[in-house]
């Protein structure tokens, strides 16, 4: 047993513990697959929460976090009831991110691995130079989404502002609202099987029903000879 | 070609004192310590002596690389590198490694929380200008400020978190990185060597130590491409805190080796290891490393200073105009 006041099932008050204090905490979280996920309360907009979390631990986070929430996260789930601000989930290798309400700028930044939802709306450049993280808003996103994308699946649900995919290099991006304008480095592609099967397992993970495949194109970077 | 470096000299030494023999000479990191800080203040980083590696001069797969690390151990000297690099190496080659994060990369977890110190690059390279640019996730200086707090949480409290910047009219830059909370700024100057190049780094030191007014000893760190030893102290006492010494390694030790790829193949090649080339002796750069150490010690010694960070702009006199201009000194009264 450690003294942490962090253990599975516990409620803990972040705005008592500070950002610094309940890092440290939650990074030397251990819990087992069936024990009941930590809830933290209290939060008001504090950036870096959550950050560089390198275990599998179920986190609960009820109100709004600040910039760079699940910055580095690594392998643990966290799912936030609320809004997040800029750079949600930057530079995140593995693990889960869920946010009921709406993201910042820079959402899923340089992530290159595991999954980030969405429920409300992304502000610009969601997706920046995404390379191999799985990312889902179900709302409008804002201007250049996708930009510098190289890698991974981003879904878009609803609208999209100007600029979607600039310098895009590589990755799959799927579209069910209107486009503003798109750059002239992707290209609409045809939804197959598999992209069909995977869009909706995100959406599943995602937790948004009522979206089916059919309602998405699909968007990917122009080969070399295309351009 | 004769610079403004050149233009400068030391004043003369205080007079009816005895010399003061110097045991160490340290720049020393040091920051305001964060919110949340959990850290005694007893772990700051502590540079031992005034020079830095940021470009080596070979590859990590070349035959001088370890040596290279191995003398850059002995000497104290960090060397900005990504932790790939250094895996191969034996721990008593290992130097002192900083970080740094360019602005189209992601942030590492493992080279973050290994580093002596992280830098956060904000200069975008478009061909060969250098100009300055946030990462591009971020928008604004509060933003980075943020950043900064985050990255610092993830390294540990006693990690410097540093800003890199092109030189230049960086006034503004570095009262911005003041306000951040950066730890330490890097001065990237371009890689040439013209006198005219040597006259745009000793201004943009100048510049940039003169903005520091409300944090004196606030840590310059340099990535100019100095060959010269004296060169280096005139650097240190205009206001650099630690000069790259890549461009003087780069001229003492060979050329890189080429890749293993030229060892020939077919069938003889079966009959045995082909005889690899020793490696590379470093012992050229070992000896100007000495001697700029020994220089600044006997500079130091014969300014009666007891510590490097005494050290300062005015115990340089200058001895043409355009010196003195360039660094804002005293030019040396000429007795008609």
């Amino acid at each position: 047993m450690t003294d942490s006041p962090l253990q599975p099932g516990v409620s803990l008050d972040a705005k008592a513990l500070g950002v610094a204090a309940l890092n440290r905490h939650l990074r030397e979280l251990q819990m087992a697959e069936n024990e009941p996920a930590v809830r933290i309360l209290g939060l008001m907009g504090q950036h870096g929460l959550a950050t560089g979390i390198a275990n599998e631990v179920r986190i609960e986070l009820i109100g709004m976090a600040g910039s760079n929430f699940g910055m580095l996260n690594a392998a643990a789930d966290l799912d936030l009831t609320g809004d997040a601000g800029s750079c949600c989930g930057h530079s995140m290798t593995g693990g889960g991110i869920l946010v009921r309400g709406h993201v910042g700028h820079s959402a899923a930044a340089f992530a290159h691995g595991g999954f980030i939802g969405v429920h409300g709306t992304a502000k610009s450049a969601c997706g920046l130079f995404l390379n191999g993280a799985d990312v889902v808003v179900r709302q409008a996103v804002g201007d250049f989404a996708a930009r510098g994308m190289r890698s991974g699946n981003l879904v878009l649900g609803s609208d999209v502002g100007n600029g979607l995919g600039q310098d895009c290099t590589g990755g799959t991006i799927y579209v069910r609202g209107t486009v503003a304008s798109i750059s002239d480095c992707l290209r609409e592609a045809r939804m197959k099987e598999a992209d069909s099967m995977r869009l909706g397992l995100l959406l599943v993970r995602a937790g948004i029903k009522g979206a089916v495949a059919k309602d998405f194109r699909i968007y990917r970077p122009r080969v070399k000879s295309e351009e | 070609m004769r610079c403004a470096l050149d233009d400068l000299i030391f004043s003369a030494a205080p007079m009816g004192e005895s010399s003061v023999e110097l045991a160490s000479h340290s720049t020393v990191l040091s920051w305001p310590m964060a919110t949340g800080n959990v850290a005694t203040g007893k772990k700051h980083f502590q540079q031992a002596v005034p020079l830095w590696s940021r470009r080596p001069p070979m590859n990590p797969t070349d035959a001088s690389w370890p040596a290279y690390c191995g003398l850059l151990k002995d000497f104290g000297i960090p060397l900005q590198s990504n932790v790939a690099a250094l895996e191969s190496l034996s721990v008593t080659n290992v130097p002192v490694r900083f970080a740094k994060r360019s602005i189209d990369e992601p942030y590492v977890a493992m080279e973050i929380e290994t580093a002596e110190a992280v830098e956060i690059n904000c200069v975008k390279k478009t061909g060969k200008l250098s100009v300055a640019h946030f990462p591009h996730e971020i928008q604004d200086w509060p933003e980075l400020k943020v950043a900064i707090e985050c990255l610092r949480e993830i390294a540990s409290s006693h990690t410097p978190i540093g800003i890199g910047i092109p030189a230049g009219d960086v006034a503004a830059d570095i009262l911005n990185a003041l306000a951040a909370k950066a730890d330490y700024v890097v001065l990237e100057f371009p890689e040439t060597t013209t006198g005219t190049d040597l006259d745009f780094i000793l201004w943009g030191v100048s510049t940039a130590r003169a903005a520091c007014t409300r944090i004196a000893n606030f840590p310059i760190y340099v990535d100019a491409p100095i060959l010269e030893l004296d060169h280096f102290v005139k650097l240190l006492a205009v206001g650099a805190s630690a000069v790259t010494i890549d461009a003087l390694a780069r001229q003492c030790l060979p050329a890189p080796t080429t890749a293993p790829s030229s060892i020939p193949r077919g069938m003889l090649s079966g009959l045995g290891t082909f005889p690899s080339a020793p490696a590379p002796s470093v012992s050229p750069l070992e000896t100007k490393l000495q001697e700029i150490i020994s220089c600044l010690s006997g500079q130091l010694a014969r300014l009666q200073l007891s510590e490097l960070r005494q050290l300062n702009k005015s115990h340089l006199r200058a001895l043409t105009e355009t010196a003195a201009r360039l660094c804002g000194i005293e030019p040396l009264a000429v007795s008609v």
